[in-house]
């Protein structure tokens, strides 16, 4: 099967990129639903700790296995991308655009909401430092979307 | 809905040139391998100037690489 032969660097970029956040990015999710049962400040220090070594995790990452996909084929990781990768890149780029814009409107209206009727806050949900949480998950969703699509887009024309 | 489409003799033109492969026209139009494959399957159709290089590296008009049909 010549399925992951025939990629090009910019796919193989893509598909790393999505794995790496997707693995980092969701254990650093899961890990984060557990913080709810510790108190505030342990939960608010753990969740900081947690989001620095995510972060650090997905830097290493992301460098090492882009060097490594670089070296299998430094010609094409030296040229510039090409009008149709271009073109992907772009699309892609809008769709996680309006993600993350929705995200951040839906972050603003529920701080606005909170401000003017805390008592409709959602006590259910303890876990400190939510406003963050809630604009990084619409982040790495956005961040997906990105890589998502820029996977689909190659696979349509290469099939 | 009316569907439009570019279809293209790329393949046919690379075997009559001396069975030029898809990396050797990417490399002379700039372009990667992956979009002359997409372009040749009609998966995508590329930009004016692309088109206009690719028939160059044939030395054919872009008619008779291109045909447009509704």
């Amino acid at each position: 099967m010549n399925f992951t032969l025939d990629m090009s660097f910019r796919e193989k970029s893509a598909w790393a990129s999505f794995i790496i956040t997707l693995v980092i990015f969701g254990n650093y999710f899961y890990e984060l639903s557990g913080f709810a049962a510790l108190d505030q400040q342990a939960a608010k220090d753990a969740a900081l700790s947690l989001l620095a070594r995510s972060i650090v995790a997905v830097i290493v990452l992301e460098i090492l296995i882009h060097s490594l996909i670089a070296a299998m084929d430094s010609k094409a990781a030296e040229a510039a991308a090409d009008e149709r990768e271009q073109a992907i890149a772009s699309k892609a780029n809008h769709y996680g655009y309006y993600l993350l814009s929705a995200t951040v409107l839906m972050v603003i209206g529920r701080m606005l909401l909170l401000e003017f009727f805390p008592e409709r806050a959602d006590s259910s949900i303890e876990l400190p430092m939510l406003t963050l949480h809630l604009l990084m998950l619409g982040f790495i969703l956005s961040e997906l979307l990105r890589f998502g699509s820029q996977i689909w887009a190659y696979r349509r024309s290469a099939l | 809905m009316t569907e439009l489409s570019i279809q293209n003799r790329i393949r046919e033109l690379r075997f009559f040139a001396n069975e030029m492969t898809q990396q050797q026209l990417a490399e002379a139009v700039g372009v990667t391998r992956q979009t002359i494959a997409a372009i040749e399957k009609g998966k995508y159709s590329p930009s004016l100037e692309t088109a206009f290089r690719i028939a160059k590296v044939f030395n054919k008009p872009l008619q008779e690489v291109f045909q447009y049909s509704e």
